[in-house]
């Protein structure tokens, strides 16, 4: 018997994904940033977050970890300082960034055999005045990945360490809802 | 119209109540335009190109196995874009008709995998069936984490397990639980002591 296939396809009527439409959806975002506050911008990130991690938790693993760190002292402190300071009003008001979606464009792009063609379409961004850092290093593209990468390590290592005291050991199941006796009490009778 | 401020004087209920109303008024103005520019922020926003999956025909995932075993689910991923794509295959809890629910386990945790475009790649996706899981065939979906109509539907067919290692269990579990005919024997001779 032949293994179920599943085919990845562009959205319907939209430009789909090739590398000029990647390349032009990062220098669209980097435009954005021009036009709008850092709150706004740091606001959707984790308002895009929030609805990844509201999507994750319809999963099985999702699922264990969500119910793990909400019954955890880590899950009970958070909200508090998430109520305290109105993290989630502001978060809630802000539009999600679709950041899954842009960690993968952006990931289809460092291994496209065309991105120099799809760049040389685009006009150049203005030159800054200043070309280094305040402590005069250049900030290098892998010095950004490595980093990123020690830093989502250590996020994924710290909720781990979070939720481990709570945890359900992977692969449980629970019984289905007993049948109920004598159905006909006497408030039935 | 004269407007009072004194303390004691009896229509300050009002005015204050004018007030408050007033200032409630435009908070809530505030906030309802801050919302809608932000509607219209996000109306804004530059667009992420996304992906959408389309199951083959006989588009449902099946395994069968016995509690304690590792089953696998195949799928075979293909790439009809113009770039690569980043799969990350996830399974929702699995559900019997009699309502036990199971969180299924994929063990080890398949990762993802980067998809060149025009390339077909298979994902064995093993799925440990946990010892004492009630038999039955457990329904639920593996999604494409992030994709849109992403879900696919599973099947898992758990079955009995096979007479010799059901007895064996079962001896297991009594013996456990119930004393041995040593055990019998012991407990007769203390009850007849105490008698005499």
């Amino acid at each position: 018997m032949s293994p179920t296939r599943v085919t990845l396809v562009d959205e319907p009527e939209s430009a789909g994904r090739d590398t000029s439409n990647l390349v032009g959806s990062l220098a669209a975002r980097l435009a954005a940033l021009h036009l709008i506050s850092g709150a706004d911008a740091v606001g959707s990130l984790l308002a895009g977050y929030c609805a990844l991690g509201r999507e994750v938790s319809g999963t099985g693993d999702g699922l264990r970890l969500r119910r793990a760190l909400e019954v955890s002292r880590c899950g009970t402190t958070g909200d508090l300082i998430w109520l305290r300071m109105r993290i989630g009003d502001w978060v809630s008001s802000l539009p999600a960034s679709p950041v899954l979606d842009q960690l993968r464009n952006d990931v289809s792009l460092l291994v496209a055999d065309d991105v120099s063609e799809a760049l040389d379409s685009l006009p150049y961004p203005p030159e800054l005045a200043q070309d280094a850092g305040p402590d005069g290093e250049r900030a290098a593209f892998v010095d950004f990945l490595v980093g990123f990468y020690a830093f989502s390590l250590e996020v994924v290592r710290a909720v781990d360490e979070l939720a481990a005291p709570t945890l359900e050991p992977p692969g449980a199941f629970e019984p289905g809802e007993e049948p109920v006796e004598n159905a006909a009490g006497t408030l039935l009778r | 119209m004269r407007v009072p401020n004194d303390p004691g004087d009896v229509n300050r209920g009002a005015f204050g109540e004018l007030l408050r109303l007033q200032t409630e008024f435009h908070a809530r103005l505030a906030e309802e335009t801050i919302r809608y520019l932000r509607r219209l922020q996000g109306a804004g926003m530059p667009a992420a190109p996304g992906t959408v999956v389309h199951p083959n025909e006989a588009g449902e995932l099946h395994a069968s196995g016995r509690p304690g075993e590792v089953v696998t689910l195949d799928l075979e991923v293909e790439n009809r874009q113009r770039v690569h794509s980043m799969v990350t295959p996830l399974i929702e809890p699995l559900v019997e008709a009699s309502g036990v629910t199971w969180f299924p386990e994929l063990e080890p945790a398949p990762g993802s995998q980067l998809v060149p475009p025009g390339e077909v790649r298979q994902l064995v996706l093993p799925v440990r069936v946990p010892a004492g899981l009630p038999p039955g065939t457990y329904r639920g979906a593996l999604v494409l984490q992030g994709f849109r109509d992403g879900a696919l539907p599973v099947a898992v067919e758990v079955k009995r397990l096979a007479a010799s290692k059901r007895s064996s269990a079962t001896k297991r579990a009594t013996a456990a639980k119930r004393p041995t005919a040593a055990k019998h024997a012991t407990a007769a001779k203390l009850r007849s002591r105490r008698r005499t």
